[in-house]
């Protein structure tokens, strides 16, 4: 029971730090669009065709999957659940590879 | 501001059905800002990814969660996303339309008929060594289940990824029975349990579409901000109106957006020809 409280803690505790993070970023991206001075500064380092700010949000965005799977399977494999940390690993490769395509 | 709006509506509706905001996004995008259905799909598991973590945070802090369960089915679902999200970029966007269309209308009569009567299997028996347990805050008793089919439950998880992958959708409506009725999981845990799932399956449609350059970076902040505020006002809301009349009224919305979706797809088609 505490293994899965553990697990359940600290999953909880990644996607909410991340979630935080990127609705926050997020509000600021809008208000530095509605003040038109985005153009100015975020504009001037692109990566990936976005700007520096919404490159951040969707990286960000994309990585709260990524970490409670991180996550999971190290509590996983620590609990010797061999099937679960197994099947989070798979799921994890299949992200990575998809991820690699872009890169 | 106009996707902001219709994302914050999007996310409202979605979390006071229970559905997800890609169910309401999708078909406004296309309908009221004649985008692309290939382009609102791809903004639409960005609003997924946001409900399903937003979600995931109070039914884990609640311990509803089971993630045991999330990791086993994780690899169907992923697969069928995958599947799904591929087999998007082939289809043409009139007939992913109608397709669209179809989806909505059995999700909306399925809602209609399940508020009408009781479906969903709470009679949950448990008699296996590897026993689960949450406790339920309505009875106020600690709730003991077992995961039944695991096989089989994971097999057929890999429909519900198509359909996630394909259509932009959560998928909840396909791996929430899945889970209740094949795989004797209660429906709160199956909820729960499928929210969290939608988070990867998302995200997999999500990198595809990424990958094809059929993702609006310009759309991501303000359906981000519009989905999250929309799902918290929705929560909220949700506690204080009558569920059986908002399910009447909203089934009748989906049914009328399903059938848009179809005439949409057949007119594209007709023009085509």
């Amino acid at each position: 029971m505490n293994k899965n409280n553990k697990l359940e803690n600290l999953t909880l505790t990644v996607i909410k730090t991340i979630l935080i993070l990127v609705i926050a970023l997020t509000i600021i991206s809008v208000i530095l669009e509605i003040s038109f001075s985005q153009d100015i500064w975020l504009d001037s380092l692109r990566i990936a065709g976005m700007n520096l700010l919404d490159f951040v949000i969707i990286f960000l965005l994309f990585m709260i999957p990524v970490s409670r799977l991180s996550i999971m399977i190290r509590e996983f494999s620590r609990s010797k659940n061999h099937i679960n940390a197994v099947s989070e690993v798979v799921v994890l490769g299949i992200i990575l590879v998809l991820v690699a395509r872009i890169i | 501001m106009y996707i902001l709006s219709t994302s914050f509506i999007a996310g409202i509706i979605g979390s006071l059905l229970g559905l997800g905001g890609g169910i309401i996004l999708v078909p406004a995008l296309t309908i009221l800002f004649d985008l692309p259905i290939h382009q609102a799909i791809g903004v639409s598991f960005i609003g997924v990814l946001v409900n399903s973590s937003s979600s995931s945070i109070v039914y884990i802090k609640n311990r509803i969660t089971d993630l045991r369960l999330s990791s086993i089915l994780e690899l169907g679902a992923v697969t069928g996303s995958i599947i799904g999200a591929y087999a998007a970029l082939q289809i043409d966007s009139s007939i992913l339309s109608v397709i669209f269309g179809i989806v909505l209308g059995y999700i909306a009569i399925n809602m209609y008929v399940k508020s009408r009567k009781n479906l969903e299997n709470n009679n949950i028996e448990s008699k296996s060594n590897d026993e689960r347990k949450y406790f339920d805050e309505s009875t106020n008793e600690i709730i003991t289940y077992s995961v039944k089919r695991e096989k089989e439950g994971t097999i057929i998880s890999v429909i519900g990824g198509i359909f996630s992958g394909l259509l932009g959708l959560g998928g909840g409506a396909i791996f929430v029975p899945i889970m209740n009725r094949i795989m004797n999981i209660p429906i709160k845990v199956a909820i729960a349990t499928s929210s969290f799932m939608i988070g990867v399956t998302s995200l997999v449609g999500a990198l595809i579409f990424f990958n094809n350059g059929l993702i609006d970076v310009t759309l991501v902040s303000p359906i981000i901000l519009g989905i999250f505020f929309g799902a918290q006002i929705g929560s909220r809301i949700n506690k204080v109106i009558d569920k059986q009349i908002l399910t009447n009224i909203f089934c009748i919305v989906l049914i009328y957006i399903a059938l848009r979706m179809i005439i949409n797809g057949l007119e594209i088609e007709v023009l085509n020809l």
